[in-house]
């Protein structure tokens, strides 16, 4: 092997890359060629110096921070339809809510003026009607006291 | 030549365990990795600023892509590859900031280890490797780190690289020559 052939191995050569033949034949030059023997001089101390690049820390909390970037990454890939059914559901239930406490109101108030409106005379045929008229003297803040006090004229 | 006879890779359990969504398994594959994906991407890149997002990136493909290995390489491989293109990506964004000589030795750029040394000679000489390597070619540094550093077979950075086997030996050989030619000029 030439000069020039086995220099070109001495880096695979050092690296335990070379085949077993071709191994010995190396070392073999290198006993009597002063020139090979110190490239691969020369390739060992270039392996030393590059050794003396260290690596570098991994930071304590590198694991947490990679699951915690998939979590975000899963959470930004939830479907359009999700995101929608997400974001509407509480909007449409307080909206519901909001329509039923105006409804209610509104039916409270209708009913309460229709009562209002009734004129004395009315309110005293419709306790009459269901008999309330027979009742008298109800205890305090009993049920009957309160409707009696509540619609205009069913305590006559 | 090293032994290189095919075993069963034993990363294979966890990543059955990340395509069943397993967390623990990939914590353990983390665990496994993480200081080789770090030291690979610091020892390419030259600046340890961007690092662990480099790393937290590769990990989160991981994680997303594990159903598509399909164990013709060693695990390993496959993250040895992601983790060059990876790099290979970051260069192609930052090519027009290299790293100064002066930017090296500053505070910051220099392993911890290596700034509380009182040896100044030797905090320069590291300087001056990450300047050299930096300026290696792409491909020559990529299979020079992951030979010199991680100590990969040959035939594991052919397959990372998606080249031959000789055109790794050449890479590291031209790789080699370069290096020694650039500190020679450096340490003057």
């Amino acid at each position: 092997m030439k000069c020039s052939q086995v220099q070109r191995k001495l880096s695979a050569y050092l690296d335990g890359e070379v085949a077993d033949k071709e191994r010995k034949v190396i070392e073999e030059h290198i006993k009597t060629c002063t020139h090979c023997s110190e490239e691969l001089a020369s390739l060992t101390e270039l392996g030393t110096t590059l050794e003396g690049l260290e690596g570098i820390q991994v930071p304590a909390y590198f694991r947490t921070h990679v699951t915690q970037r998939i979590k975000d990454q899963i959470s930004l890939q939830i479907p359009v339809i999700e995101k929608i059914r997400r974001m509407v559901f509480p909007i449409a239930a307080t909206a519901a809510f909001v329509i039923s406490l105006l409804f209610g109101n509104y039916i409270g108030r209708s009913l309460y003026r229709d009562v209002a409106e009734i004129t004395p005379k009315e309110s005293s045929e419709i306790a009459g009607v269901f008999g309330l008229n027979s009742l008298s003297e109800f205890p305090g803040g009993s049920l009957s006291d309160v409707y009696y006090n509540y619609v205009p004229g069913g305590d006559k | 030549m090293k032994n290189s006879a095919k075993v069963k890779d034993p990363d294979l359990e966890f990543v059955h365990g990340i395509v069943q969504g397993d967390e623990m398994a990939f914590e353990q594959l983390m665990q496994k990795y993480q200081q080789a994906v770090f030291n690979t991407i610091y020892r390419y890149i030259g600046s340890s600023d961007d690092v662990e997002d480099i790393a937290q990136e590769i990990f989160v493909k991981v994680w997303k892509n594990a159903k598509k290995f399909k164990a013709k390489s060693k695990f390993s491989t496959w993250l040895y590859r992601i983790t060059v293109n990876h790099c290979l990506d970051y260069r192609s964004k930052h090519r027009h900031n290299p790293v100064s000589l002066d930017e090296m030795t500053a505070h910051g750029k220099v392993p911890e280890s290596l700034q509380i040394s009182e040896n100044h000679d030797q905090k320069r000489k590291v300087a001056l490797v990450r300047k050299a390597l930096s300026e290696l070619p792409e491909r020559q540094r990529i299979a020079l780190v992951l030979a010199q550093y991680e100590g990969l077979l040959y035939k594991e950075i052919a397959d990372t690289m998606k080249i031959s086997v000789s055109s790794v030996e050449s890479l590291i050989f031209r790789a080699r020559r370069a290096l020694r030619t650039r500190l020679t000029e450096l340490m003057k």
